[in-house]
C-alpha cells in the first residue's frame, strides 16, 4: 500500500518537470525562429549565420520571451503537479490537451510567434534588411501626430474614414438585413430558394465581387447608366461621374448645393467622399445577406404563439413587427452592430484593389495604411510603424469585441 | 362552450372562408418584391456572366447593353487555354485550388472539432484561458504579420510548397468557435452514458459526437473550402512557380496577359466563382445554418 | 471560419493600366512606362545573334534565376534576350521567371525570406528598399572587367541607380513624354500644327483656339505629377533638390507653372481626362475628344492596337521659359547581393543592358535603348519625336531619393486640389511643400 501510494506520488514531480521542459523548450524554439533580426538573404544564409544574428540583435527579445516562457512553464508545471495524482483529472487533462494539441502547436508556431515578433518590432525602426533599432514609443506617438501636424494625417484620416464608414454602413446593413429577413421569413413557398439567392453575394470571394463592381462603377458602366435612365424619367439629367475617383465629400456636396464651400484644410468637415461611399455600397451588398441569416435564425426562434395572441388582440402586421419582433431581436441587433463595427474597422481588400487609398486619401483605412507602410510602397519599408498601427487597431477592435461579449451575455439573460 | 378556441392555427373546416382580394394582392406583392430584391442581389453575377461573352468594345461601350451581340464562346475557350509556360495552365490552377481547398477543409473539420470537443465537453484547468486566447488571436489584423510570416515560412523552407498554406490553414479560431457552440447545444446524455460505461474521450468523440454533428461538420467543410478557394495574398506570396498557383492569383495573370480586357477578366472571375456558387446552391441549407451558429446561439 | 487575417487578405491585383486610371484620376501611363510599353510594332523578328563574347568569365555550371514584370510581349523580348545571352555564355543556365503583377511586393517578400532571384528588374521602389541595406550587388568591378563604363549609358538614367558612388543597377530602358496631337483638331481650328520650336505659350494659344471650335478639347492633362513635371523642369524648377532632401514645391519656378496650368484649366483650354469621359489622356486622343496632350512612347502601340484608324502625330515636348526639359521614367537590371553566382549574374545584367542586346530590343519597337548613340535606331518617327525629350540636357529622371513615391503623391494631390477649386495655387503648393518636406524628412 505504502509503495503504491509512493509511486503514485512520485510521478507528479516528474510529470511536472517534464511538462515544464516541454512548454519552455517549445516556446523558446518558437521565439528563436521568430526572432526579430536582420532578415534577408544575409541573415538567412545558413543556420549558423541566423543564430549569430539572433545572438547579435535579438537577445532582449529572447530575454523577455524567456521570462514569459518560464512563467508559463511554471504555471503549467504547477497545474500538472496538482492534477496528476487524481487519475480522472489526469486523464481529462491529458486528453484535453491532446485534443487541443494540433490547434495549439500550429497556432503557437505560426501565429503567436509572429505576433510576438510584430509586437517587439512595433517599438523599433525596422526595414527588414538591417537590424531593428529600438525607438520605444515613437511609432505609437507618430501615429497620432496627425492631430497636431497636418502633414502626418494619414492615420488620423484613416480613422476618420472608418468612422464615417461605420456610421453609414452599420445602420444600413443592419436594417437591410432585418428587412431581408422579414421578407424571406414570410409564409411563401420557395422560401428556401429566395433565401439562397439573397445570400449569394456573400459567397464568392471579395476579389471577384470587387472586380465586378469596379466594372460597374466605370464611367461607362451600369451604375451610371441606371442612374441616368432612372433620373431621366423625372427629367433630371445625370452627369456620369467617375465613382471611384471622386473625392468630393458628402457634406461638401450638400454645402456646395447651397453655394458654399469647405476649404481643403478643413478636410475633416467634408464627410465621406463619393469614392468611399461607392465602396460602402458595394460592401453592404455582400455583408447584409450574412447578417440576414442571423436575423432569420433568431426570428425562427421566436415563439409563434406570441404573434397569434397579438393577432387575436387585433394587432396589424406592422404593429406585430414593431412591438414583438424587433424587441425580441434586440440582442441580435446589438451583436450584429458590434460584429459589423469590427468588420468595418478592417476594410482592406476593396481599397487595395480599387482605390489604393482613394482620391486625396479619402478611402484610406487603417489596415490598408498598415499594409502600405509594411510593404514600403511610398518610401522605405517601415515595419515598425506598421506594426504599431496594427496594434493600435487591435486595441480598438478588442475594445469592441469586449463590448460584444458583454452585450450578448446581457442579451441572453433577457430570454 | 369555451370562449377561447382550443386550436388557433387550424381553421374550422366546416366554415368556408373566402379570402379577400386583399390577401391575394398581398401574396402577389410579396412575390414581386422578393423577385425584385433577389434580382438586384443576384444582378452582379448575371451581368458579369453576360459580360463574359462580349467583345472588347462592347464591354466598355456606353450606353451598356445587357445582352452581348454575339455570344462569344471563344472568350471562354481562350481563357481556359491560357498557358504561361512551365506548367502554368488553367486546368492545373483549378486542380491546385481544389486540392488545397479540399485538404484544408478536411483537416479543419478534424482538428477544429477536436479542439471544440475539448472546450465544449471537458473541464480542465486553463480552459477559459485558452478559449479567450483563441478569440483574441482573431483580432490581430493580418497586415502586419504578412512579411514576418513569409520570413518564417522561408526559414522553415516551406516556400513554394503547398504545406505553407495547408499547415497554418489546418486550424482556425472561427471554426473552433462555431463548433464549440454547436457541441454545447448537443444534449449530453448519450455521452454521459458512454462515459459511465468506461468509454474514453477519444471513443466518445469519434463514435458519438462526430456522427451527431454532421450538419456542423459539413458546414465547416464548406466554409473552409470556400475560405481557401477565395484566398489570395497568401497563395500569391507563398506559391511562386507557375505550376503551383491558385485561381485567384491566376486571375491577376489574366489581367496582365490580356491587358485589362474586361471580358476575359470576367470569364476568369466566372471560373473562379462558379464552383463556390454551385457548392453553395447544393448545400445552402447547411451553409446558412452554420452561419447562424456563429452568432446567434451565443 | 478562416481566420480573419487570411480572409482579409484575399486581395486582388490592380488593373495595371487603363482601367486603374478610371478609378483614380492619376495617370495610368505613369505606371505604364515602369511596366514598359507593350507589343512589338515593327520588325518583330529578333535581331541577329550578338557577335560579342561572354562579358565575364562566368562560373562553370552557373544556374541563375531572372525575374521581371510585363505581359506576354515583354516576356518574349526577354526570352529572346536570354537566348542571345546563352549563345555567348553557354555555361550559364538562366531560368526566366516573370512575375506579371505585384512585382515589388513579391520581390520584397522574397528578398526578406532569402528566396529572391539572382537578377531582376530594379525600379525606384526596389532601389530604395534594397540598395542602402546592401541587398544589391555593386556592379562597378564587374563592369570594369567587362569593359563597360557608366558613361556608356545616358547619364540621367544612371543617377537613379547610383548610391554613394557605386552602381547598383544598369538602366535597361526608359520612356519620356512628348506632345501628342491630332492634326484634324488643328485643321478644324484653322491653325498650324505644332513644331519643334513650340513653347508652352504656343501650346496654350493653340489649345484655346481648338477648344473654341467646340469639337475638341484643347489640351488634356490629368492631375498627375508626371505630366506636370515637364512644365516645372522647363522653368528651371524641380520637385526637390537633387539630393532628395529638400522639397522645392513652393518656389516661384514651380508655382508659376502651376498657375499656368490652373489658368488654362479655368479658361477651359485644359481639360482633365475625366472631364472628357476618358480614363487617361491617351484614350482621349484615341477617341478624338481632345486636340493635344503629353504622352509617351506607349502611345505608338496603344494607337495602333486600339485606335488604328485615328491619325495622330507627335513633336518633342515644348520649350519652357528657361529651358526645354522632360521627365524620364526608367528601370534597371540589378543583381542580388547574395547570389551564389555573382559573376554569371553580373554578366547577364551587363549583357541585357549592353549595346548589342539593346539594339535588338529597340528594333522591336518595345522600348528605347539606354545608350545615347543608339537613339537613331528608333524606327518609329513618333517614338523619335517623343524620345528627343529624354536626351535633352536638362531632363531628369523621376527619382528623388527613397521617398519618391510619397513626393509624387503629394504633387498629384496638390494639382487635384487646384483643379477642384479647393485652393489657390499658392495655398495648395504651400501645403504640398510642408507635406513633401515632411515626407522627405522621413516622417
Amino acid at each position: 500500500m505504502q509503495g503504491k501510494v509512493e509511486s503514485a506520488h512520485s510521478h507528479p514531480t516528474l510529470a511536472a518537470i517534464l511538462s515544464f521542459l516541454l512548454v519552455f523548450i517549445l516556446l523558446m524554439v518558437i521565439a528563436v525562429i521568430n526572432a526579430p533580426t536582420m532578415g534577408g538573404p544575409k541573415g538567412l544564409a545558413s543556420a549558423a549565420t541566423y543564430l549569430a544574428e539572433v545572438k547579435h540583435t535579438a537577445l532582449p527579445f529572447l530575454g523577455v520571451v524567456t521570462v514569459g516562457a518560464i512563467a508559463l512553464g511554471l504555471v503549467v508545471a504547477r497545474t500538472v503537479y496538482r492534477e496528476w495524482p487524481n487519475k480522472r483529472k489526469r486523464t481529462t487533462l491529458l486528453a484535453a490537451y491532446g485534443f487541443l494539441a494540433p490547434y495549439l502547436i500550429i497556432t503557437l508556431v505560426f501565429t503567436v510567434g509572429v505576433i510576438l515578433f510584430a509586437f517587439y518590432i512595433s517599438f523599433t525602426n525596422y526595414d527588414i534588411f538591417t537590424p531593428p533599432q529600438w525607438v520605444g514609443l515613437t511609432n505609437y506617438l507618430n501615429a497620432f501626430k496627425g492631430f497636431v501636424d497636418s502633414t502626418q494625417k494619414d492615420f488620423i484620416q484613416s480613422l476618420y474614414n472608418v468612422l464615417w464608414y461605420s456610421l453609414i454602413v452599420i445602420p444600413l446593413q443592419t436594417s437591410i438585413a432585418i428587412l431581408l429577413a422579414v421578407m424571406v421569413n414570410a409564409p411563401v413557398r420557395m422560401k428556401q430558394f429566395f433565401r439562397t439567392i439573397f445570400y449569394a453575394p456573400s459567397v464568392t470571394s471579395s476579389v471577384v465581387i470587387t472586380l465586378i463592381f469596379m466594372w460597374f462603377y466605370l464611367k461607362t458602366g451600369y451604375i451610371n447608366f441606371f442612374l441616368a435612365k432612372f433620373l431621366g424619367i423625372f427629367g433630371i439629367t445625370w452627369q456620369n461621374i467617375i465613382w471611384q475617383g471622386d473625392p468630393r465629400g458628402l457634406i461638401q456636396l450638400i454645402v456646395n448645393a447651397f453655394g458654399g464651400n469647405i476649404p481643403s484644410d478643413q478636410w475633416y468637415l467634408r464627410g465621406p467622399s463619393i469614392a468611399w461611399m461607392s465602396i460602402m455600397f458595394q460592401n453592404i451588398f455582400t455583408t447584409a445577406p450574412t447578417f440576414m441569416i442571423m436575423f432569420l435564425a433568431a426570428m425562427q426562434d421566436i415563439n409563434p404563439t406570441l404573434y397569434e395572441a397579438a393577432a387575436i388582440d387585433g394587432a396589424s402586421n406592422w404593429q406585430r413587427f414593431w412591438k414583438i419582433t424587433l424587441p425580441l431581436l434586440r440582442p441580435i441587433i446589438l451583436m450584429v452592430i458590434v460584429l459589423g463595427t469590427i468588420g468595418t474597422l478592417q476594410v482592406f481588400d476593396q481599397v487595395y484593389l480599387a482605390t489604393s487609398g482613394g482620391p486625396l486619401g479619402t478611402s484610406l483605412t487603417p489596415v490598408y495604411l498598415t499594409f502600405r507602410e509594411a510593404m514600403g510602397q511610398q518610401g522605405p519599408i517601415r515595419m515598425g510603424y506598421a506594426a504599431a498601427l496594427a496594434f493600435i487597431l487591435a486595441v480598438i477592435i478588442f475594445f469592441f469585441t469586449f463590448l460584444q461579449r458583454r452585450m450578448i451575455e446581457r442579451g441572453t439573460e433577457q430570454y | 362552450m369555451s370562449a377561447i378556441p382550443q386550436k388557433l392555427d387550424r381553421p374550422n373546416p366546416a366554415v368556408k372562408t373566402v379570402k379577400p382580394l386583399q390577401y391575394y394582392i398581398g401574396v402577389t406583392l410579396r412575390y414581386v418584391l422578393l423577385c425584385a430584391v433577389g434580382l438586384i442581389l443576384f444582378a452582379p453575377f448575371i451581368l458579369a456572366f453576360l459580360g463574359a461573352f462580349k467583345t472588347d468594345a462592347e464591354i466598355i461601350a456606353y450606353p451598356p447593353k445587357f445582352l452581348p451581340v454575339h455570344w462569344l464562346w471563344q472568350n471562354w475557350v481562350t481563357t481556359w487555354n491560357t498557358d504561361i509556360g512551365r506548367g502554368g495552365t488553367f486546368p492545373r490552377w483549378l486542380f491546385n485550388t481544389a486540392f488545397l481547398s479540399v485538404t484544408v477543409a478536411i483537416l479543419e473539420a478534424i482538428f477544429c472539432s477536436m479542439a471544440a470537443y475539448a472546450f465544449a465537453r471537458m473541464k480542465f484547468p486553463g480552459r477559459d484561458l485558452v478559449f479567450n486566447f483563441m478569440l483574441a488571436t482573431m483580432m490581430i489584423p493580418g497586415a502586419v504579420t504578412l512579411i514576418p510570416s513569409y520570413v518564417l515560412m522561408s526559414k522553415l523552407k516551406l516556400i513554394n510548397s503547398f504545406f505553407s498554406l495547408i499547415i497554418p490553414g489546418a486550424v482556425s479560431a472561427g471554426g473552433i468557435f462555431m463548433l464549440t457552440q454547436f457541441f454545447k447545444s448537443i444534449p449530453q446524455e448519450l455521452e454521459e452514458a458512454a462515459f459511465m460505461d468506461g468509454a474514453s474521450h477519444m471513443q466518445i468523440y469519434k463514435d458519438i459526437v462526430l456522427p451527431l454533428s454532421r450538419p456542423a461538420l459539413l458546414t465547416i467543410l464548406i466554409l473552409q473550402f470556400q475560405g481557401m478557394w477565395n484566398n489570395f495574398l497568401a497563395p500569391l506570396l507563398y506559391l511562386n512557380s507557375a505550376d503551383k498557383m491558385v485561381l485567384n492569383v491566376a486571375l491577376s495573370i489574366f489581367q496582365q496577359t490580356y491587358k485589362a480586357q474586361w471580358n476575359l477578366t470576367l470569364v476568369g472571375a466566372m471560373f473562379n466563382a462558379f464552383p463556390v456558387l454551385i457548392i453553395f446552391f447544393i448545400f445552402s441549407r447547411y451553409y446558412i445554418e452554420g452561419v447562424s451558429y456563429t452568432g446567434v446561439k451565443g | 471560419m478562416k481566420s480573419k487575417s487570411l480572409t482579409v487578405f484575399s486581395i486582388f491585383v490592380v488593373l495595371a493600366t487603363l482601367l486603374a486610371a478610371c478609378a483614380t484620376a492619376t495617370a495610368v501611363p505613369t505606371t505604364a512606362p515602369t511596366e514598359a510599353p507593350v507589343a512589338a510594332t515593327e520588325a518583330p523578328t529578333s535581331a541577329p545573334a550578338a557577335q560579342s563574347t561572354c562579358p565575364l568569365p562566368v562560373e562553370k555550371g552557373a544556374s541563375i534565376v531572372f525575374s521581371g514584370w510585363g505581359d506576354t510581349s515583354e516576356q518574349k523580348i526577354y526570352t529572346d534576350s536570354i537566348a542571345r545571352f546563352k549563345a555567348v555564355c553557354p555555361d550559364v543556365t538562366v531560368d526566366y521567371q516573370p512575375i506579371p503583377d505585384k512585382f515589388q511586393d513579391k520581390m520584397k517578400a522574397m528578398m526578406a525570406g532569402g528566396t529572391a532571384p539572382d537578377v531582376f528588374y530594379v525600379d525606384d521602389q526596389l532601389m530604395t528598399a534594397f540598395a542602402s541595406s546592401g541587398q544589391l550587388l555593386a556592379l562597378d568591378d564587374y563592369m570594369k572587367q567587362a569593359g563597360v563604363s557608366t558613361s556608356d549609358f545616358i547619364p540621367s538614367l544612371m543617377s537613379e541607380f547610383t548610391l554613394d558612388g557605386k552602381t547598383y543597377g544598369l538602366p535597361k530602358d526608359w520612356g519620356t513624354l512628348g506632345l501628342v496631337y491630332l492634326p484634324d483638331a488643328f485643321t478644324q481650328a484653322g491653325i498650324a500644327e505644332p513644331t519643334e520650336n513650340w513653347t508652352w505659350d504656343d501650346m496654350r494659344t493653340a489649345a484655346q483656339k481648338i477648344a473654341a471650335t467646340g469639337k475638341y478639347g484643347g489640351f488634356c492633362m490629368a492631375a498627375d505629377w508626371a505630366r506636370f513635371a515637364p512644365f516645372v523642369l522647363s522653368n528651371g524648377g524641380n520637385f526637390a533638390t537633387a539630393d532628395g532632401k529638400t522639397a522645392t514645391l513652393n518656389t516661384p519656378e514651380v508655382e508659376t507653372m502651376a498657375q499656368l496650368v490652373a489658368d488654362m484649366f479655368k479658361e477651359k483650354s485644359l481639360v482633365r481626362p475625366s472631364d472628357l469621359g476618358a480614363s487617361w489622356c491617351g484614350e482621349a486622343i484615341g477617341k478624338q475628344l481632345v486636340g493635344m496632350t503629353l504622352e509617351g512612347g506607349w502611345m505608338v502601340n496603344t494607337m495602333k492596337q486600339t485606335y488604328p484608324d485615328v491619325t495622330w502625330k507627335t513633336v518633342e515636348v515644348p520649350q519652357g521659359p528657361t529651358a526645354r526639359a522632360d521627365i524620364i521614367f526608367t528601370n534597371a537590371i540589378g543583381v542580388n547581393a547574395s547570389t551564389k553566382y555573382p559573376i554569371a549574374s553580373a554578366a547577364l545584367a551587363i549583357f541585357i543592358t549592353g549595346k548589342d542586346n539593346q539594339a535588338a530590343i529597340v528594333q522591336t519597337g518595345f522600348a528605347y535603348s539606354t545608350h545615347p548613340d543608339q537613339y537613331s535606331m528608333i524606327t518609329n518617327e513618333y517614338d523619335q519625336a517623343i524620345a528627343k525629350g529624354g536626351l535633352l540636357p536638362d531632363s531628369v529622371p523621376a527619382y528623388w531619393g527613397p521617398y519618391t513615391g510619397k513626393l509624387e503623391d503629394v504633387v498629384s494631390k496638390a494639382l487635384d486640389r487646384v483643379f477642384l477649386g479647393d485652393q489657390t495655387v499658392a495655398q495648395s503648393f504651400d501645403q504640398a511643400q510642408s507635406e513633401a518636406q515632411a515626407a522627405l524628412n522621413g516622417q
